[in-house]
């Protein structure tokens, strides 16, 4: 089941594009819990997300992320709380990433992202 | 996970009053299977790592040819007895280990030293029921023979509490064992070992309750539950590490890894494959009344959960056994970088374990089409499956080694299977500039070919300047040595003959 931490991983793959930020509309999402909590561990990870990108994700899985990360929030254990739940515990099952530049959409289904492009664009 | 708790709850309460060790020696009982034999000490290795030690100071390796059909006992130093429980704990091909307390040429100077050891006598109160084992590789041993054995002990396992065969308090062992592979008859023992079992092997148990047999959904590929274990191990799977397996098929080396504590990754480029098959009724696990029931799922298995009644896919069989399930995405790992922003993969996995296709059972696929390309009309494109063309072994290698090399942490490690000649060499494995070979060991197939584990650790960190396409165009041609002399070696089928025009 792909969560939020693996959908901010990926990007467009076409080779047209420059970054290939992808935007999620999702229309089956299911939340339950996963993992446990590892404070250390999201630490370790908030400096590879991309956090605008995430900010939207969450956005649209009901959840609302600060807009900015600071060296407070980073020590904040009610928001690495909460950022664990978006990261880990919300799964989309059904929904589709779109990329903002080339138009490219990529289909969740089942709980599973099909990156793969159609082949008159590889 | 009630009885897991009660069962630990138990554990505690027999455990002796004292846990420090009175020895700090430790015989190893390797399981005792010839078509894992050459990977005992692969994963022995893999384990004392993970669990901070160095393998060449805890025990000495026999020679590669005297591990083959060697005695299945290894002789261990371990700093604690916390670190041994955390490595035979997580053990494949280790049963239990035994705290060394005497060691002889014979049974009387064994049961000597034995005696003569001090801060035994905590073990012998009389609440504390115990039993004493006699064991011997090679020779089988009648009970007289076991009799006369336990009463050349008297001195040494002073026990006053009451013997119990079964879930006895401190489990004491007595193990011969011999010079040859099969002892003359009445052939004396080269050592004796007397000592307490102090661990044994509880990830053991995985092999049975991941059996193959059981699995809900299965592809013709799909790897053995034990060898997808040792191969977890080898890479160093355990509590919380990010595990990636970009040729994941049906999930049975996720599977695999999850149960050993791993969070998996998986992508694979076969729809079909990850999104599984409907099954028929008689398979449903819904019985017809007065259907004859099949073989009663093992208890240890969850029951069928809603979403596996009419199709099966990769989640069923982590759903089966209660395991997280796995982040699945469909994606070609000859672009496995397309789909990912840099930074966000680099150095991200713990351990990459995969069984990758040669196509020696199935094919290996990759995205693309040779020859003209239509484009997809956009009524048709949502229902549109890519092309895939054939994906030559040499490019699944090539990308399987970068895969690992930008996706691992420094020290991270990464167990591959490779299909080939008993002959191969270690330096027939294909290189990549930022990882090191471990190990290479391999699983007798035929009297020709066999199935290698290749263990290899990033050493360095990634740099674009190793692998340019330069380098891959050359591993490609076969111009790159190793590759070269690997080609002669892998078990590969013959190319199909070529198209009559």
């Amino acid at each position: 089941m792909v969560n939020l931490l693996t959908l901010n991983t990926l990007r467009c793959s076409r080779k047209d594009v420059t970054e290939g930020r992808l935007t999620l509309t999702t229309s089956r999402v299911e939340v339950r819990p996963t993992s446990d909590y590892d404070a250390a561990f999201l630490q370790h990870l908030l400096p590879s997300l991309e956090w605008d990108q995430l900010v939207a994700m969450a956005l649209v899985v009901g959840v609302t992320l600060p807009a900015e990360l600071n060296e407070t929030l980073r020590g904040d254990d009610a928001f690495l709380r909460a950022l664990h739940h978006v990261l880990f515990d919300v799964q989309v099952l059904e929904g589709s990433l779109c990329c903002a530049e080339s138009g490219q959409i990529f289909q969740i289904a089942e709980g599973i992202a099909d990156m793969m492009l159609p082949e008159a664009v590889v | 996970m009630v009885n897991r708790a009660k069962q630990q709850q138990r554990e505690a309460a027999r455990a002796p009053p004292r846990d420090d060790a009175v020895a700090d020696r430790y015989l190893l009982r390797f399981v005792l299977e010839a078509h894992t034999d050459r990977f005992r000490y692969l994963e022995l290795d893999a384990l004392l790592r993970s669990a901070g030690l160095d393998p060449a100071s805890c025990y000495d390796r026999p020679s590669a040819a005297a591990a083959a059909g060697e005695e299945p006992y290894v002789v261990l130093r371990a700093p604690s007895p916390r670190l041994l429980r955390d490595v035979v704990t997580r053990a494949i091909l280790v049963r239990d280990a035994l705290e060394i307390w005497g060691v002889g040429a014979d049974h009387g100077a064994c049961a000597a030293q034995a005696a003569a050891l001090e801060g035994t006598d905590v073990f012998f109160g009389e609440e504390t029921t115990w039993c004493l084992g006699v064991e011997a590789y090679g020779v089988g041993l009648d009970l007289g023979a076991q009799e006369a054995v336990r009463n050349q002990y008297r001195g040494a396992f002073r026990c006053r509490g009451r013997v119990r065969l079964k879930g006895a308090d401190v489990r004491y062992r007595v193990v011969e064992v011999y010079d040859e592979a099969r002892p003359a008859r009445g052939a004396a023992p080269a050592r004796c070992y007397a000592g307490r079992v102090v661990a044994a092997s509880r990830a053991r148990e995985l092999v049975s309750k991941l059996d193959l047999k059981q699995r809900l959904y299965l592809g013709p590929t799909a790897l053995d539950a034990e060898l997808a274990l040792i191969m977890a191990n080898a890479a160093g799977v355990r509590e919380g590490c990010s595990t990636l397996d970009p040729f994941a098929g049906t999930g049975s080396i996720l599977v695999a890894c999850a149960a050993l504590g791993g969070r998996c990754l998986g992508s694979d480029i076969d729809w079909k494959v990850l999104r599984g098959k409907h099954v028929s009724e008689r398979d449903s696990g819904e019985r017809r009344r007065g259907a004859l029931p099949r073989k009663q799922p093992s208890a240890a298995l969850q029951p069928l959960h809603a979403d596996d009644r009419e199709r099966r896919t990769i989640f069923a069989n982590f759903r089966q056994y209660g395991l997280p399930l796995p982040e699945i995405l469909r994606m070609d790992s000859s672009r496995f970088f397309d789909s990912f922003r840099g930074p966000s993969i680099e150095g991200a996995f713990d351990c990459v374990v995969s069984d990758p296709p040669y196509g020696v059972r199935a094919g290996a696929r990759c995205a693309g089409k040779d020859g003209a390309v239509k484009p997809v009309p956009d009524e048709l494109r949502r229902e549109h499956v890519p092309a895939t063309k054939p994906y030559a072994t040499a490019d699944v290698l090539c990308d399987l080694l970068e895969i690992a090399a930008r996706c691992l942490k420094r020290g991270g490690r990464l167990a591959y299977l490779l299909p080939a000649t008993n002959d191969l060499t270690p330096e027939d494995v294909p290189r990549h500039p930022a990882l090191t070979l471990v190990a290479c060991e391999p699983q007798q197939l035929s009297t020709k070919y066999a199935r290698w584990l290749v263990v290899m650790v990033k050493g360095r960190d990634w740099s674009a300047r190793d692998w340019t396409p330069a380098v891959r165009a050359g591993v490609r041609r076969g111009a790159d040595a190793p590759f070269a002399a690997l080609k002669e070696k892998l078990a590969l089928p013959a190319p199909p003959p070529a198209p009559k025009r």
